[in-house]
């Protein structure tokens, strides 16, 4: 996990499960906890899509063959 | 990425996207209009300068808050974020099939807008929260309205979709190894519509649609209001977030000004929205009394941190302008001289950030625990959201499609200089909008009924606070609507008494001219801020404690 991007991203989709988990313990809201739950697994789903795409994306740097714009 | 480029990069974007993008701002563009004409009617009624029957008036009340709060913000900043992905992502482009999956997110949001129409049209007039089960009342036009939400919903996650997949695939293609801090900011604000699209959204207008169909809701025992606050609670951050990127991208091109603080320093900031949406979120809480004290007192706390980031991005332009601009002219506010103010894009962007500030300033009030159980059903919340939705947002919007425009049909600018003024006519209507509103909410006036009278029993004073809220309701729809035709205009013709793009004023600062200059400006509106905070908390604290209290019932 090189870039910042990726660091931040899986930073955010942490809060989200943490708030999703407080909500849940505290038992405040059970609306909000699944909104907090299913956001942290977007968030992660991004950052993983993202952090692959860098992987990928170093590889073919790697191997000389970028792919133009 | 200076003006010129800025410009070239949209100009040399594919026919095929600007039609695209154009559709989205088409849309937008017709739901202000519609939303804007429903405002200038309920003001007018609000302050007593015209009299509607209450079916009538919430018939223009539903079409105001949804068509412009959903519909002009949603869309214009959708095909914004989308423009700034393809503009500032090194490699980004549309394909045939993310083209395909954005068009089909863009008919949706055409057949919700028409649907919401339609249903209003028939009686429906549940305003923008569409109340569950109160909407079952409307029959069939209720089941319509919901539908429509629900197809906007929809529509937005797959634009979303497009601009996510378009600003990573440049990634995996090797190009780009780290983002722009625009592109990240875009893929955040993209990554927070679909969470609040197809979860938060989804999961309030679903099961209440199914529920008034007769059929079983997915959701047993769903408590729409509970879950229609949580998509609204991550719903109002989405405006505020595209508009400080809106105002990052505008500082750069109509200045050159880029963060003197780095690339790594902006995306940190941005990415303060992902970190602060869910811990915020108990303020919406302060009056469930399931929810104990001590988390209202977290709750309160934690609220303060909902301004942090916009507050971070506003200082962060600040200082960058300040200190650049700095290097032309020292003195306290010689700088300022430097800045280009006959440039509309800047007046747009100047005037948004004044009405943050002002907007800043009484939702910190607000937004405490005990002034939100006191204030949140009273005129003081529009009072002082206008400043936002209008202020800060829509001039921001505007600012930037004052370059994007141009750039994409190719036209001149019309009337620049008449454009120039109606930032400044948009903001005073604002502040006089926002303190009458602000000060009439303190005397106890309602926002959840447009009847102010109570019979004859209500305080005179609210009458003249309301005069106010008419007269600065009407100079901002005056302004923006000024603004927004010569904008529609410019996509339209291309008039030869225009001004082209690179004739309008450009102050060329480079990041290397802030060297030595300190930003010590920001401070003092950071200050300005702080202590407007307290003033205003005190000021509403001794204005309401010193109002008579009267009481009129009858006990059993």
């Amino acid at each position: 996990m090189r870039s910042l991007d990726t660091k931040l991203l899986l930073l955010g989709s942490m809060v989200w499960i943490l708030m999703a988990i407080y909500y849940l313990a505290t038992d405040i809201m059970i609306e909000g906890a699944r909104v907090w739950a299913a956001g942290s697994v977007i968030f992660f789903i991004i950052f993983l899509s993202t952090w692959y795409a860098e992987r990928r994306g170093e590889q073919k740097r790697r191997e000389g063959e970028p792919q133009n714009a | 990425m200076a003006a010129q480029e800025f410009r070239h990069k949209l100009e040399q974007l594919p026919g095929q996207d600007k039609r695209l993008l154009g559709a989205l701002f088409a849309i937008a563009f017709t739901a202000l209009a519609v939303g804007g004409i429903a405002g200038l009617v309920v003001v007018m009624d609000a302050a007593g300068f015209i009299k509607l029957t209450y079916q009538k008036l919430f018939q223009f009340l539903t079409l105001h808050a949804s068509y412009l709060f959903y519909y002009w913000i949603y869309s214009a900043e959708a095909a914004l974020v989308l423009t700034f992905i393809l503009v500032y992502t090194k490699g980004a482009r549309l394909t045939s099939t993310t083209r395909g999956v954005a068009w089909m997110g863009v008919l949706l949001i055409a057949a919700g807008f028409a649907l919401n129409l339609i249903a209003v049209a028939q009686g429906a007039v549940p305003t923008y929260k569409a109340e569950y089960p109160l909407i079952k009342q409307y029959g069939t036009a209720g089941a319509m309205f919901l539908l429509g939400f629900i197809m906007l919903s929809l529509g937005l996650f797959l634009v979303a979709l497009t601009g996510i997949a378009t600003a990573i695939k440049p990634k995996l293609d090797g190009v780009v190894k780290e983002w722009s801090s625009i592109t990240f900011a875009s893929l955040v604000w993209m990554g927070l519509v679909i969470v609040t699209t197809v979860v938060a959204a989804l999961l309030a207008y679903v099961p209440a649609l199914q529920d008034l169909l007769g059929m079983t809701p997915v959701i047993k025992n769903f408590n729409y209001s509970m879950s229609w606050g949580v998509m609204f609670h991550n719903l109002h951050y989405l405006p505020i977030m595209g508009a400080v990127l809106v105002w990052y991208v505008l500082a750069e091109v109509t200045t050159g000004v880029k963060s003197i603080f780095g690339e790594r320093f902006s995306k940190g900031i941005f990415s303060l929205y992902l970190l602060v949406v869910p811990p915020t979120s108990v303020y919406h809480m302060f009056l469930e009394p399931s929810v104990p004290a001590h988390i209202k007192v977290v709750g309160s706390i934690l609220s303060l941190g909902v301004s942090i980031p916009t507050i971070a991005v506003g200082m962060l332009i600040l200082a960058s302008l300040h200190a650049c601009a700095s290097s032309r002219e020292k003195g306290a506010l010689a700088w300022l001289r430097h800045l280009p103010w006959r440039n509309p894009s800047f007046s747009a962007l100047a005037m948004a950030m004044v009405s943050a500030l002002g907007g800043g300033v009484i939702a910190n009030v607000i937004i405490q625990e005990k002034f939100e159980a006191l204030l949140g059903d009273t005129f003081a919340v529009p009072g002082y959201f206008h400043f936002f939705t209008l202020g800060a947002v829509t001039l921001a919007i505007f600012g930037i499609l004052t370059q994007i425009i141009p750039a994409l049909t190719g036209h001149r600018l019309y009337a620049p200089s008449l454009l120039n003024l109606m930032p400044y006519a948009t903001v005073a209507g604002a502040y006089i909008f926002g303190i009458a509103g602000v000060l009439a909410g303190y005397t106890g006036v309602p926002r959840k009924t447009l009847d102010f009278s109570f019979q004859g029993i209500a305080p005179q004073s609210w009458d003249a606070y309301m005069v106010y809220v008419g007269i600065g309701g009407i100079l901002m729809v005056a302004g923006s609507a000024v603004y927004a035709l010569l904008l529609v205009l410019t996509a339209l013709r291309d008039i030869p008494s225009g001004l082209r793009l690179e004739e309008l004023p450009f102050s060329a600062f480079k990041v290397e001219d802030a060297a030595g200059n300190s930003p010590w400006f920001t401070l003092v509106v950071v200050s300005l801020l702080i202590a407007g905070v307290y003033i205003a908390s005190i000021g509403a604290y001794e204005f309401i404690k010193s109002l008579p209290i009267a009481a009129a019932g009858g006990g059993h």
